[in-house]
């Protein structure tokens, strides 16, 4: 018997299970019910996607097993199930499952310094380090067809990106949600959108081209939300939160315009994770001594 | 700062009925470096002078001087005068002062033995609204209420006294929504004092907090005399009697008690062994000193109750295994004191009241708050 607030650890794994589920569902529907529509996959392929979230789920028990020896839902399992929602339909299967024995070995082991690991293990899968800016996250229909988005499809997700990653809407509900529950630090997702949404709005007044899908860019609300706020590797206090967000704002904005459009904000966020560990350290000055008389 | 109302489980139950444990075998003062007035085997009377240098401190009982002994006391050990009770209550003769014709010169001399209370009314010099603040925050905690419905004609006259001195309007009492039942049955003596109005507090935590309970009702600092329920006892006491009573309330009550819980008044410097033998306590038990948000468990038996005490709660020996830290900032961010008890070097914080928010928050069941201790 104890006087606690009812938010525990699992209640907090729960509320992004639920957080996530609209954009599984959406995910499935675009990336499996629409292409099986037009006789692309097999029934039974309308599924496929779960593949990656199930061995998410393995790998994610193989890491608690190790930890505690027994099954628990853990603050980490968010990350192995974000981790199988942000990469691209067609990820080569081994190719991902070596990445989540990494993610396993990454969390198994990091202690003192932190930094966000899925940023860093998509951004190896998809070969941004060796150069490829622009991995395909297109899947058979989107291929196959050449479209032309309107408002709507933009802001439901019927556009290409990661399969689970698309839609707008259910982003801000999500968002909404965990902000709600107070399961999320809310600040950073928020702050950090903010300053990407003026950097692009800004370059398009500039230049008076206007692209709507670059300034609602649910690729860069799914990282903002799910990947940047993440507790391990985002700060605590409002400055720091601040900071942390506009930091990775700024350069989500820089780096999808310039460098990737899907995978900027990843470095972007991985290079703000590494960067917040150096506020930790406490410089030592040397004591004055005084003087001797 | 964030005002949460807390959850906790309907599981405790303190009666709101006062059990009065005037009578241990022994009482125990701390010596605090102060100088004996008596000897070994000495005759003491009830509210005689114990020390040569210290006027604030008399004996709650007449008796024989036993000898020292050490004993816990706000957990710290400390050197204790044992003085065994002979039951006669005998004492020097005393009437209470009327406050009828209260001066300031007379206040300020008599608050001489309370530098807190004493400063307080220096630092002030126009009263335009007093203020009683009843609201208690620790849960299950009745000692507050039942405080003041022992004492509501003593309280009632104080601020009368103090209305009158100042020349104020408004006098307020505030206390918690949910024990609007007491006031019910003080509503009849406090109808007759036009001046004083009764408040409702929702039940949010903290308020019993000075610096928070301003914030939260928003209160004129400058002109208002707050003095919370033991502030306007001890006040009363000094004004009409010169010294502060040796009796005082606490709450005893939990899950492993086997008896209904109630609130007891007991002498200052009652070992807890002694109060503890009249009830039963089921086995693998918990003793929780000043409740589950505030408190802390009991790690010896040889503790003196004093009136830092509220409140005592026996619960179950349950350990809740606490996970490693997740970083999610909660403790961070409720703290009303701003500290940061994620920061190793907290331990010499003096800032933290204890209030046990961070603890409360924690997802991971962090005791967080004895880190910042
Ligand atoms: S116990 Fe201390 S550190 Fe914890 S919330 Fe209260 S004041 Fe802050
Ligand atoms: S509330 Fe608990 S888990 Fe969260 S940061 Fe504080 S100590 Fe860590």
């Amino acid at each position: 018997m104890i006087v606690h607030d009812k938010k525990n650890e699992k209640s907090i794994v729960l509320d992004y299970i639920i957080a996530l589920v609209p954009l599984i569902i959406f995910g499935l529907y675009k990336n499996g019910y629409l292409m099986y529509q037009k006789n692309l996959i097999s029934l039974s392929k309308i599924f496929y996607p779960l593949i990656y979230s199930l061995i998410s789920i393995l790998g994610y028990t193989l890491y608690i097993l190790g930890k505690e020896k027994h099954f628990q839902l853990n603050y980490e399992f968010i990350n192995f199930l974000v981790f199988s929602l942000m990469i691209s339909w067609n990820t080569n299967i081994y190719i991902y499952t070596i990445m989540v024995i990494f993610l396993v070995i990454i969390s198994f082991f990091k202690k003192e310094w932190q930094f966000s690991e899925v940023s860093l293990l998509k951004l190896l899968m998809t070969g941004f380090f060796l150069g490829n800016f622009n991995y395909n996250y297109a899947n058979t229909l989107e291929l196959n067809y050449n479209y032309s988005y309107n408002y709507w499809d933009i802001l439901l997700g019927h556009q290409i990106g990661p399969w689970a990653g698309t839609s707008f809407i259910f982003l801000i509900w999500a968002f909404i949600y965990l902000s709600y529950r107070k399961s999320i630090k809310s600040l950073i997702p928020l702050v950090s959108y903010l300053c990407y949404f003026l950097l692009i709005g800004g370059d398009f007044l500039i230049n008076k081209k206007f692209d709507f899908n670059f300034l609602f860019n649910a690729n860069v609300l799914f990282a903002f939300i799910f990947v940047a706020s993440n507790n391990f590797h985002s700060p605590n206090t409002k400055m720091k939160k601040i900071i942390y967000s506009g930091f990775i704002g700024i350069l989500a904005a820089l780096f999808s315009k310039f460098l990737s459009y899907y995978d900027g904000v990843y470095l972007a966020i991985l290079i703000g994770s590494i960067l917040l560990n150096f506020s930790k350290i406490k410089i030592k000055l040397p004591k004055n001594k005084g003087n001797k008389a | 700062m964030k005002f949460i109302h807390l959850e906790k489980p309907d599981t405790i139950i303190i009666k709101e009925s006062i059990k009065e444990f005037l009578n241990p075998d022994y009482i125990y003062i701390p010596l605090n470096n102060n100088k004996l007035k008596y000897n070994q085997n000495d005759y003491v009377y009830k509210d005689d002078y114990l020390f040569l240098n210290n006027y604030n401190i008399t004996s709650p009982i007449s008796g024989n001087i036993f000898g020292l002994k050490n004993m816990f006391i706000d957990g710290k050990n400390q050197k204790c005068l044992v003085i065994k009770n002979d039951f006669r209550e005998k004492r020097n003769n005393f009437k209470r002062k009327s406050l009828k014709n209260l001066t300031y010169s007379f206040l300020l001399e008599s608050l001489k033995k309370d530098k807190n209370l004493l400063n307080k009314f220096k630092s002030i010099k126009q009263v335009d609204n007093i203020i009683i603040n009843i609201i208690e925050d620790e849960p299950y905690s009745k000692t507050n209420i039942m405080l003041f419905k022992e004492n509501l004609n003593d309280i009632l006259n104080l601020i009368e006294g103090l209305r009158i001195l100042y020349n104020c309007k408004k006098c307020n009492i505030y206390l918690k929504d949910c024990d609007s039942s007491i006031i019910e049955e003080c509503i009849s003596t406090i109808g007759t004092y036009p001046f004083i109005n009764i408040s409702l507090a929702d039940d949010l935590y903290l308020l019993e907090k000075e610096f928070a309970f301003k914030e939260y009702f928003k209160v004129d600092v400058r002109n208002s005399l707050y003095l919370n329920i033991r502030e306007a006892i001890d006040l009363y006491d000094l004004l009409t009697k010169g010294v502060k009573r040796e009796d005082f309330l606490v709450s005893i009550g939990g899950i492993n008690l086997k008896e209904k819980g109630e609130v007891v008044k007991i002498k200052k410097g009652t070992s807890l062994k002694e109060l503890l033998k009249n009830y039963t306590i089921k086995n693998d038990s918990t003793i929780m000193i000043n409740g589950l948000m505030q408190g802390n468990p009991l790690l010896s038996d040889d503790v003196i109750i004093d009136d830092a005490i509220k409140i005592i709660l026996i619960i179950p020996n349950k350990k809740i295994r606490a996970h490693r830290c997740i970083n999610c900032g909660r403790c961070v961010n409720i703290c009303p004191m701003g500290i940061n008890p994620l920061k190793e070097n907290n331990s010499k914080n003096s800032k933290c009241i204890h209030c046990g928010l961070c603890n409360y928050v924690c997802p991971c069941y962090i005791n967080i708050k004895n880190k910042v201790r």
